[in-house]
């Protein structure tokens, strides 16, 4: 789908991309500063055997417009083909043929190849009768002018990736809305049109020279523009002319140029464009607003859950120590009945704080991940051990469920881990299989594989949608929905950055219907940098 | 005579209902524990009495003086710098502020019974 929008796109001639009238005035302007009488583009046919015309200036439609080009032939044609701008004294394509024997023998022809990645996507060709014929400077500048129109198309066309053809159509357009300058530093004259006088806040009659434009430069950016200006007529250097800066008509303007030098080194000649980019750099403000914005309450965010966890602590822990005391006096007493539904109703009751417990740490500890804080404290661990203590302390959930746990850890398997990480690890994927395969056997299994370790957890469940498998691992993701299943759907989120933490990988599989196998490989040796040290790919 | 402080239990936290709470769990097990809201309000206590207590049990987010600031006041008391302490924290498992004031070890909040216990009969005197 993607492949072949692009495909249609570039199949577009350059100037298929552009307003005919558009590109027509750009011609004009072109033609104007180099003084031609006419100018045409063409564009290669799709076959590009042969150039057929898109846009003209100063020649009628009806003449040029079934004129086609052999590739090889007249001026336009050799330039197609050999991808370098020739002079000579051609007509135009279509042109009919003068009357005028005079102006015929001082016709002057010039044209330049437009290519894109050295892809020939047009030629432009310029005629002059009854003047000086074009001199190597002429062509230096037609190309010049040439190559930014295409360097805008371009931009638009590399731009794809930029998605929208709204998007692409705007970039395209920019190549039209060109202003052209052109500046002698010989005789210090300098040119403006009338695009290059409005981002400038000028009227199209003005009068300009260089002190105008240093003048409407932004005081802030005067002078980096105007050392810009200095660097590119340095004859050491190669010319090209790059500059961004602010004009005093609250205009964002974009300068892009190149000097020509004589053969004495002279700067003889500065020209190129102007393009507003107003509306860009206000969007890119606009985004970068918003990114900072974004950070901010990404911030408030992990402090505020931070702070909450950490609030959360204190009626907890006096709650929790109440509830065990009171847990403590009744056992103590003599066993009525009346005071064994009491000591049943204090435990449930303190169940119910470590489960609050539970949803706290995992607040905490997303707040912990996000800001970079996950700490390690690895220890020689035997992951068989954890997995028999953890399915033991879970083993009511379990039977309450009536999910037979099956245990296959045949031999011990000791590895350097943070031991409660990873007992939380394998806490959430046992209750997680519980949960989501009520009735069902859940299947665990420790093996050593070479020097990892390799825990499996494999329920007999709902199972997941094959589009929800990576989704799972995100945070606050859940792949069913929280009404019927309980939880902040933290759990996976949370054991993902611990066994990743550790240098290790937890993978799923699992199709809808079928329930789900968690699998955990974890290195049996930490990687150094792990220990004792920020372990978090969100604080990069 | 003896004093209240013989082989007690200093209990330095702000939150009335935790301290309280915890208070309420080692008297139950026979511990004398004496309560202080803020490092200062312990300091006080230390400065009262001529026997001193086993342990003390020390939360570092309070106000007024915190944790730290009673913990470097402690340890330039020559006779007081060698009591035992151990930190009460919301921060999880691994405190690195723990560390930062030398304490015997630490009691993470939510506080379980057992582990109260644990470190109570650890440092603090058997119960009679």
């Amino acid at each position: 789908m993607r492949e072949g929008r692009r495909g249609s796109y570039r199949s577009t001639s350059v100037p298929g991309a552009l307003r005919r009238e558009r590109i027509a005035e750009l011609l004009s302007r072109i033609r104007q500063l180099v003084a031609a009488d006419a100018a045409l583009l063409l564009a290669p046919s799709a076959d590009g055997r042969e150039l057929t015309p898109v846009a003209a200036s100063g020649i009628e439609e009806r003449e040029f417009a079934s004129a086609r080009v052999l590739l090889g032939q007249g001026l336009a044609g050799r330039v197609a083909a050999a991808r370098v701008p020739m002079l000579g004294n051609d007509r135009l394509p279509g042109e009919p043929a003068p009357n005028d024997a005079d102006a015929a023998g001082t016709r002057s022809s010039v044209a330049v190849p437009l290519t894109v990645d050295e892809r020939l996507v047009g030629v432009l060709q310029l005629v002059a009768r009854g003047r000086r014929p074009f001199s190597n400077e002429d062509v230096a500048l037609v190309q010049i002018l040439a190559e930014r129109v295409v360097a805008a198309i371009e931009r638009s066309q590399t731009v794809e990736a930029l998605r929208s053809a709204e998007e692409r159509l705007r970039l395209a357009l920019e190549a039209t809305e060109l202003g052209i300058w052109d500046y002698s530093p010989v005789t210090a004259a300098l040119t403006w049109d009338a695009r290059c006088k409005a981002a400038f806040g000028l009227r199209p009659d003005a009068e300009v020279s260089y002190e105008t434009f240093l003048a409407r430069v932004h005081a802030d950016d005067r002078e980096r523009a105007h050392r810009a200006v200095q660097g590119a007529l340095d004859p050491q250097r190669a010319g090209e002319y790059e500059s961004e800066f602010r004009t005093t008509a609250g205009r964002w303007v974009a300068a892009r140029g190149r000097a020509v030098f004589d053969e004495q080194g002279r700067a003889v000649r500065f020209i190129g464009t102007y393009l507003d980019i107003t509306d860009h750099k206000r969007a890119e403000e606009e985004r970068d607003r918003f990114m900072v914005e974004l950070q901010q309450a990404v911030r408030a965010r992990d402090e505020f859950l931070s702070i909450a966890s950490h609030e959360l602590r204190t009626p907890l822990t006096a709650l929790d120590l109440q509830l065990e005391g009171l847990e403590r006096l009744l056992r103590r007493q003599n066993g009525s009945e009346a005071n064994g539904k009491l000591v049943h109703k204090v435990e449930m009751a303190i169940r119910q704080t470590d489960r609050l417990t539970t949803l706290v740490n995992d607040l905490l500890d997303v707040s912990r991940i996000s800001m970079g804080r996950l700490r390690l404290e690895p220890e020689p661990v035997d992951l068989g051990a954890v997995v028999r203590e953890v399915c033991e302390r879970l083993s009511d959930e379990a039977e309450r469920a009536q999910c037979p746990l099956v245990v296959r850890a045949p031999e011990p398997v000791v590895g350097c881990w943070d031991r409660p990480r990873i007992e939380q690890v394998f806490t959430n994927l046992l209750t997680n299989a519980v949960k989501y395969g009520p009735g069902k056997a859940v299947h665990v299994e420790v093996t050593a594989e070479g020097d990892r370790a390799h825990l499996v957890v494999r329920d007999e469940g709902i199972g997941i949608e094959q589009e929800d498998l990576e989704r799972i691992f995100g945070r606050f993701e859940r792949a069913v929905s929280s009404r019927h299943y309980g939880g902040l759907g933290l759990g996976l989120y949370i054991s993902r950055q611990i066994v990743e933490a550790h240098g290790g990988i937890i993978e799923v599989t699992s199709r809808p219907g079928e329930g789900a196998t968690f699998s955990v490989w974890l290195p049996l040796r930490l990687p150094t940098q792990a220990v004792g040290a920020a372990a978090s790919k969100e604080s990069a | 005579m003896q004093s209240p402080l013989s082989g007690s239990i200093l209990l330095i936290e702000d939150d009335r209902d935790v301290r309280d709470s915890m208070r309420d769990a080692l008297e139950d097990e026979g511990f004398k524990v004496v309560c202080a809201s803020d490092g200062r309000e312990a300091l006080g206590v230390l400065r009262a009495e001529k026997v001193l207590p086993r342990l003390i049990l020390l939360d570092l987010m309070m106000p007024n003086m915190d944790g730290f600031e009673f913990r470097e006041e402690q340890l330039r008391h020559p006779e007081w710098a060698s009591i035992p302490v151990v930190v009460i924290t919301a921060e999880g498992r691994v405190d690195e502020r723990a560390g930062s004031v030398e304490a015997v070890g630490q009691i993470v909040k939510p506080v379980k019974l057992e582990r109260l216990l644990e470190i109570a009969r650890q440092f603090a005197s058997a119960p009679a």
